[in-house]
């Protein structure tokens, strides 16, 4: 009867652990609406929503950047899962992290990874397993050509 | 106590613990990290001349625009339960700004009624003495009712040359 009981528990244990590092992953996923133009908004007079099924955005005009915030949720010790960018045209992106004190900015230029679906849409991942700055804030910045389009984007971190 | 008592004891703690970090972790990792290029002009889109992200890293707006202006920074609440009436704790929120920004920090009831116009307690002001951090709760000390169903949002006033990087929250259930 112990000897049950024991598998039972050891089972619950091995069954609670990966469960429990999953957990701690923190992931945010955006439609490409969130972002903005990168520059005063009253500047903006190319990037469209219309066409886009609500969750693009789109640049009609010449060759310019949005910026795409993240929300983090988790503030302090964590470390970065990975962040993507869905677009097409074109569209190139790197990822942004500032300190509160804007003394330290990183930015990860080339994501590590590009998936292209049939349709030529591009699914870029950048800062696998990359570190973050405590209580620092990310966003995506991205250069947009005539007609790219960025689709989405997202955020997952894992606290300590 | 034989070596099994003792293995099933190890193992019991460990499941007890392992259910326990996983049931208190949606409150216990509340906390919110906003870049300022969530914030927004106080007014049409087409006429704000004024806040650009342009040499903030992506991250933070300034005011370039020759006049001081208002900016509104969305908070996005994540403790929010309207069906049961519960209401909850901002344990901080503060945003960190320079050149002479001043924020409020707005709680506006449901449906609209008058909001709930708070003034930050506390500055920290950061190595290079312009940059500071305006803090309007301070952890255990100071908590703030946020009444259910409200939302929330910083309102800052920025001088020409001002700027604003980022804003954060901490949110509880009411014990």
């Amino acid at each position: 009867m112990t000897h049950r009981i024991l598998q039972l528990l050891v089972a619950a244990a091995v069954v609670a652990v990966p469960s429990l590092a999953s957990a701690n992953d923190v992931s945010t996923g955006y439609p490409g609406t969130r972002c903005k133009y990168y520059g005063v908004q009253g500047g903006d007079g190319q990037f469209h929503l219309s066409g886009q099924q609500a969750n693009g955005i789109k640049n009609l005009g010449a060759t310019a950047y949005l910026v795409c915030p993240i929300i983090r949720e988790v503030m302090n010790e964590a470390r970065v899962v990975f962040a993507y960018a869905n677009v097409s045209g074109g569209v190139t992106c790197g990822l942004y992290q500032r300190s509160a004190d804007a003394s330290n900015t990183i930015h990860i230029d080339d994501p590590s990874s590009t998936t292209t679906s049939s349709n030529g849409a591009q699914h870029l991942v950048y800062g696998n397993g990359g570190g973050l700055i405590s209580d620092g804030s990310y966003a995506f910045y991205c250069r947009v050509p005539t007609n790219g389009v960025v689709l989405g984007y997202g955020f997952s971190e894992n606290a300590y | 106590m034989t070596i099994h008592g003792k293995t099933m004891l190890a193992l019991c703690a460990l499941v007890v613990g392992s259910s326990s970090v996983m049931a208190g972790r949606a409150f216990a990792t509340d906390n919110t990290v906003y870049p300022a290029t969530e914030c927004r002009f106080y007014g049409p889109n087409a006429d704000d001349t004024y806040f650009d992200p342009n040499g903030m890293g992506a991250n933070g707006l300034h005011n370039n625009g020759g006049a001081a202006k208002y900016a509104v920074c969305p908070i996005v609440r994540k403790v929010f339960d309207s069906r049961t009436g519960v209401a909850t704790l901002f344990e901080e929120a503060s945003i960190q700004i320079s050149g002479g920004t001043t924020c409020m920090l707005y709680i506006r009831p449901w449906d609209g009624g008058g909001a709930d116009i708070l003034s930050n307690d506390g500055t920290y002001n950061y190595a290079d003495g312009n940059h500071k951090n305006l803090k309007f709760f301070t952890g255990d000390e100071v908590t703030r009712d946020i009444p259910p169903g409200a939302s929330a949002a910083f309102y800052c006033l920025v001088p020409n040359g001002g700027a604003i990087y980022s804003y954060k929250t901490s949110e509880g259930k009411k014990p």
